[in-house]
């Protein structure tokens, strides 16, 4: 009995420790509010990019709205969107979390993202003029807005230092400056090669193969209504690919493999010197930091725009990113609006710069990590960038299709005008139906 | 009574295998997609779609490739190597947990060492042929190279599950018939047609519709050495699913295929069976 009255003593004031510093917390004997918890999903799952980047910025955000918890779900980038889609579609999506700039019109399309342009309207954090416009219409479907860009990117030719000036040759300006400083550099019997692209899936292959020297040459694959396939019939958008493909098939300056090759492989052969130059957007410092930790902007690599598509006269750059948006049926909207409100800081963009995004918005260029004189080409580059393919529901079917077709023509042997009407024919009578 | 102790196990088949095939069923006759909110119904046009063309065919013409290819290349082999062990190697014991450890590797782990094999820029297969003076190859990037090199790996894999099987049923066949035979003056060729055939038949039939099973249905292997690719040159019907219904969201079309590939299967299966029984009774 002695034994069992203990236990309850014991208990009560273990109980009355937990209410009382809760209490006593509570300011004039207000009630404590309870803390709301709310989701945000991200793709982010390096832990190193993910602790210096936007576990910063939840950090702060919680420090400045103590009634509001936040939990990330990091999905892998591979399983990102469709995880996302099936928990929306199962009603249980996150509260708030990152969008795609390829599948915010389908997200929103299907009535999955909450409509911001009230919200935004009476914001005094976000001001729509101070973004970069072209990303900014992105998040526009049928004239309302469903998410604020969080962070934008553009791709650049990088050059290695020692290979150019065994060459002596100098960075590319122009379509034929690059196939001339590639044919100088490549020497394929010593296992040294001219210039290489990722190709090994449809994504790279449409935008860092394909898609820059697309923008580039002013050249569109698909119709801006997006109901139409037009590379065939655009002379400069089939210009650009017959361009990319000649580089494996007749000036032949590529390493083996240019069918399914893989970054990580690309990035190897560049760092270790064996490879010219390669296409890659403001991440890759800390891609061939990891790789070669000795292996510097400027003295071991240059970088400079996309070379001028000779259509065109100017330099071009497939630009990706992404956007933020809250999710229809979220029951914490308004703690999730404000997190959204928060991620929209310059500061905020300031601390995601180690995730390797340029900032999508101009008031963030003035601060720190982006006075960095690595990002000045990314900046030059930026305005001549953009999505190499309107931005259809179908998005990764067209991918695939770019990917294939230029497949066909470099692993396959098919010749460029026959894969260029396959590819046509198949956007406007299959995949855009 | 006898339904009543046959309950459980009907439950468990309806659980299992009834309701998610049904289930697929009703989903391949909706237009289901994952970034559509509604999914309104279309009958048969997902099959429809399926015949009218795309990739379907092509893929299917790749998984008969692909599945006869491995069954020949493993059944070949294993048989040829089990008959080999049979005969008093030295270390053949080691040789058999040798090749064993090949089949229990996951798919996906034979996939990466093969595809460093095959490698154009670092391979090993590479090497030697140039270390022979040999032009280089690209293995898995060329259209015309890649299911071959694909069916190559498979045939790597299988050897060992039949060699282990054939090599059980060769240790139960009796010496005296061996005997008998080279008393008779039987040459090796004809043992080997008139005694070790016939012994090993029904193993041999049973290892057959075991590797059909495991090949046809193969995706992991594919996945690891070349995502299906280049073009559509290794995608199966398996590749092909995962694609409409895992990677694009196309559930209805996903189900529709499904559906078409099991019936495919069981027919197979049927026919296997089928020729197996007619043998035993033959015996």
């Amino acid at each position: 009995m002695k034994r069992q009255a203990g236990v309850v003593c014991v208990l009560l004031l273990l109980a009355a420790g937990t209410v009382c510093p809760a209490a006593a917390a509570a300011p004039d004997g207000a009630q404590a509010r309870p803390r709301i918890r709310i989701t945000y999903a991200t793709p982010i799952t390096q832990s190193d990019l993910f602790e210096r980047g936007e576990k910063q910025v939840l950090t702060r955000f919680m420090a400045e709205n103590p009634d509001v918890e936040v939990v990330a779900r990091q999905i892998p980038f591979d399983n990102y969107d469709m995880q996302v889609l099936l928990a929306a579609r199962a009603g249980r999506p996150p509260d708030v979390g990152r969008v795609n700039h390829s599948t915010v019109q389908t997200w929103a399309g299907a009535g999955y993202l909450v409509e911001l342009d009230d919200f935004v309207a009476r914001s005094t954090v976000i001001d729509p003029n101070d973004y970069w416009p072209g990303f900014w219409n992105i998040c526009r479907i049928r004239g309302k807005l469903y998410a604020v860009p969080l962070g934008t990117d553009c791709r650049v030719l990088l050059c290695h230092v020692g290979l150019f000036r065994q060459a002596g040759v100098r960075p590319p300006r122009t379509w034929n400056e690059l196939v001339e400083a590639a044919r100088k550099i490549h020497r394929p019997h010593e296992k040294v090669y001219g210039i290489a692209f990722p190709t090994n899936n449809e994504w790279s292959a449409t935008y860092d193969v394909i898609g820059n020297f697309l923008v580039a040459n002013g050249g569109r694959i698909i119709d801006d209504d997006g109901t139409r396939g037009t590379i065939a019939s655009d002379p400069r958008a089939a210009e650009a690919f017959r361009f990319v493909c000649e580089l494996v098939t007749v000036h032949k300056v590529c390493p083996p493999g240019m069918a399914n090759l893989g970054g990580d492989v690309i990035e190897s052969l560049f760092v270790n010197g064996r490879l010219g130059m390669m296409v890659s957007g403001p991440w890759v410092r800390a891609g061939l930091h990891r790789l070669r930790p000795d292996f510097e902007w400027k003295i071991h690599y240059d970088m400079v725009p996309i070379p001028a598509g000779p259509a065109t006269g100017r330099s071009g750059s497939s630009q990706g990113g992404w956007l933020i948006g809250v999710f229809q049926g979220s029951p914490h909207r308004e703690a999730a609006l404000r997190l959204l409100e928060y991620f929209s800081r310059p500061e905020s963009f300031a601390l995601m710069a180690g995730a390797e995004n340029l900032p999508p918005r101009r008031a963030a260029m003035s601060l720190g990590p982006f006075q960095d004189p690595f990002y000045q080409v990314f900046f030059e580059q930026l305005p001549n960038a953009r999505p190499p393919v309107a931005l259809v529901p179908q998005l990764p079917n067209v991918a695939r299709a770019i990917q294939r077709a230029y497949q066909r023509v470099v692993a396959g042997g098919a010749g460029v005008d026959e894969t260029l009407a396959w590819l046509e024919n198949e956007l406007t009578n299959h995949l855009l139906r | 009574m006898g339904l009543l102790l046959f309950t459980p196990a009907l439950a468990v088949i309806a659980l299992l295998f009834i309701l998610p095939v049904a289930y697929e069923i009703v989903i391949s006759l909706y237009r289901s997609r994952v970034y559509e909110a509604s999914d309104p119904f279309v009958g048969w046009e997902n099959y429809r779609r399926l015949l009218r063309g795309g990739d379907f065919p092509e893929s299917l013409g790749n998984t008969l490739w692909w599945t006869v290819g491995s069954l020949i290349g493993q059944g070949l082999i294993g048989v040829f190597l089990a008959v080999l062990l049979m005969r008093n190697l030295p270390g053949r014991g080691a040789i058999r947990t040798l090749l064993l450890s090949t089949w229990i590797m996951p798919g996906v782990v034979v996939g990466a060492i093969w595809r460093w094999m095959f490698d154009p820029i670092a391979g090993v297969l590479n090497a030697l042929l140039a270390g022979v003076g040999l032009p280089e190859c690209d293995f898995l990037g060329r259209v015309d190279t890649a299911l071959a090199s694909c069916i190559a790996t498979n045939i790597w894999r299988g050897v060992p599950f039949w060699l282990l099987m054939v090599s059980a049923r060769l240790q139960a066949v009796p010496q005296e018939f061996y005997d008998a035979a080279a008393v008779d003056g039987a040459s090796g060729w004809r043992r080997f047609a008139h005694i070790t055939l016939p012994q090993i038949r029904n193993i041999v039939l049973l290892c057959a519709m075991l590797s059909f099973i495991w090949t046809f249905n193969a995706f992991d292997l594919i996945y690891a050495l070349t995502r299906g690719g280049p073009d559509i040159a290794t995608t199966t019907i398996p590749m092909l699913i995962y694609e409409s219904g895992i990677r694009n969201g196309h559930f209805g079309e996903a189900a529709a295929m499904s559906i078409v590939f099991l019936v495919l299967m069981a027919a197979a299966i049927a026919v296997f069976v089928r020729t197996s029984l007619s043998r035993q009774e033959e015996v």
